[in-house]
């Protein structure tokens, strides 16, 4: 169990030895010289980068219609709307105020819309 | 006009030889810029061709970027991934672009600009280096299809009612009912898909990321702009209908640009976060666009110049990244400082030019886009505000996580940068930054 203080020192004694052959296999490959002076660049293969990366680029075919999938596209959609909305509202409130001539030409912003 | 096109046409005889048709684009741009560069409302008449100062621009645009891919696509040439085969699918697209940018006949704008996604889709299929490319052919061909087949209709309707479709000549819709309305929505929709606006943007991640560094330089570069310059050139149709809708455009694309914004902060994949600031400048230029003013016409031609060209930039960037460490994740291109920093150099600078920072053009064009749609309704300025920060924000996402910090322990040695290169990106940000001080080459003289 985590956090019990008590710790069998073989168990550590495998990990330890298995992690020391994962880092002696790592070195023996990233210092290959003839991997580096082949001039052709790249990294050496990391199946946990491989695999981070695939699900990111595959994340669009995992996608499942759920009631919090369609809430989320209503909350994107909702607010395009209105505040499109509130801008058509306010900008057709103002030319009224223009054409019926209690806004002069005068004192607007933006003249020669 | 026709002269290019047939320099054009004749190039493809020659493709065996890459510096040939290298040299020869770069050559084109120059005597297209002698011959058409000079106060005129329209040159090189004939043939439903024909070159006025907004089409002067984006040709320009078109031919530079063109010649800058083959510069850039070195790699295909170096381990004969069929190159003249290349050339030839490349020479075929910058004609498609020609033909759609000096159309003076709606129709043959139609026409070109459909046939510029089968090159485009050749590109991404042919020499592209990964299985998800044909997912993201199939988006890009059949998202554009699907909104422009209603364009087509559309164009026959103006030719019934008009009896001709050369450009300046098309009778405008004056009246605003519900026909009126669907006829404009078939219209639009097209180049909205192109721009692309937000809610219909999902083959653009797609697409740049499957494509070669050719295909996502010149989908970024120029393939956009298409969207935009159609936009330019029949919004005017429909004066009544667009006021009452423009709320909707502007909206969409404002607030689409900082949800997009947002999505570009969770990217591990560099090409994918460039795609995705692509949808926000263009957001913004829609939104220019729609207002209908002046302001909003030239700052959304300088901001798709800009754009273009800084776009581009950084999709070769990230190439030349891609084809030293052989991965776009930004997990493993991660300090580049430390061992590329002439190549950091130009991140920085192209990176700044994304955030529109003086002097590029790219500033310029927000400014004025900003003015504009801001005169056109001061509530606006939240989301533009919302846009503006986030886009510098997700800038310095990618300059910082790219360049800055350790390496990637798992590296193996590779070229630190070629001349080549520094000389590809040095002709996108040359035009970009110096451009400013001579604007009346890329605002739109309407």
């Amino acid at each position: 169990m985590a956090g019990d203080g008590a710790v069998d020192p073989q168990v550590v004694r495998e990990r330890a030895s298995l992690r020391a052959a994962l880092k002696r296999e790592y070195q023996k490959q990233i210092h290959n010289p003839h991997r580096h002076g082949s001039a052709e660049g790249g990294f050496l293969f990391d199946p946990a980068v491989q695999r981070f990366m695939s699900m990111r680029a595959t994340q669009a075919e995992f996608f499942k219609p759920t009631s919090r999938a369609s809430l989320l596209g209503l909350a994107i959609f909702a607010p395009i709307v209105a505040y499109g909305w509130w801008m058509k509202t306010a900008r057709e409130d103002f030319e009224n105020k223009c054409r019926t001539g209690q806004v002069s030409y005068a004192s607007r912003e933006f003249k020669f819309c | 006009m026709l002269k290019f096109i047939f320099m054009n046409i004749l190039l493809i005889a020659f493709v065996k030889e890459w510096w040939f048709i290298q040299i020869s684009l770069f050559l084109m741009c120059f005597i297209f810029s002698c011959f058409m560069g000079h106060d005129f409302s329209v040159s090189g008449l004939g043939l439903s061709l024909g070159s006025d100062h907004l089409g002067f621009i984006l040709i320009m645009l078109s031919m530079w970027i063109m010649a800058l891919v083959i510069c850039a696509s070195q790699s295909i040439k170096k381990t004969n991934n069929s190159p003249s085969g290349f050339l030839v699918v490349n020479l075929l697209l910058l004609l498609a672009l020609l033909l759609t940018f000096s159309a003076t006949d709606y129709l043959l704008f139609y026409i070109s600009f459909e046939s510029s996604l089968i090159p485009t889709l050749i590109l991404i299929l042919g020499w592209g280096y990964q299985p998800e490319r044909i997912q993201a052919g199939v988006y890009m061909l059949f998202y554009t299809l699907f909104a422009s087949l209603p364009l087509l209709v559309s164009l026959l309707s103006f030719y019934s009612l008009g009896g001709s479709l050369t450009m300046g000549l098309v009778p405008c819709a004056e009246s605003s009912n519900f026909i009126t309305f669907m006829w404009y929505f078939c219209t639009i929709f097209a180049f909205v898909v192109k721009l692309p606006m937000y809610l219909v943007h999902l083959w653009l991640p797609k697409a740049h990321v499957e494509a070669p560094v050719a295909g996502s330089m010149i989908l970024a570069g120029v393939l956009l702009k298409l969207g935009g310059y159609g936009l330019i050139r029949v919004l005017f149709l429909f004066p009544e209908v667009n006021k009452m809708f423009s709320w909707f455009w502007v909206s969409v694309s404002i607030l689409g640009g900082v949800i997009v914004s947002f999505m570009c902060l969770r990217q591990v994949d560099i090409k994918s976060l460039i795609a995705y600031s692509s949808v926000a400048h263009m957001g913004l230029v829609l939104s220019g666009l729609v207002v209908f003013g002046w302001w909003g016409q030239t700052g959304a031609v300088v901001i798709m110049v800009g754009h273009g060209l800084c776009s581009s930039g950084l999709f070769c960037l990230a190439n030349m990244v891609y084809e030293r460490l052989g991965s776009r994740s930004l997990l493993v291109n991660k300090g580049l400082l430390n061992f590329m920093p002439s190549l950091g150099l130009w991140w920085f600078l192209l990176s700044i030019g994304n955030m529109a920072a003086p002097p590029t053009i790219n500033l310029l064009g927000e400014i004025s886009l900003i003015l504009s749609v801001v005169s056109w309704s001061k509530l606006s300025m939240f989301g533009i505000g919302l846009l503006s920060f986030f886009s510098a924000a997700y800038t310095l996402y990618m300059y910082s996580m790219s360049q800055h910090g350790l390496f990637f322990n798992s590296l193996f040695s590779c070229c630190s940068g070629k001349v080549s290169e520094y000389l590809v990106l040095m002709l996108h940000w040359l035009p970009l930054n110096v451009l400013i001080v001579k604007t009346a080459m890329i605002l739109p003289s309407f």
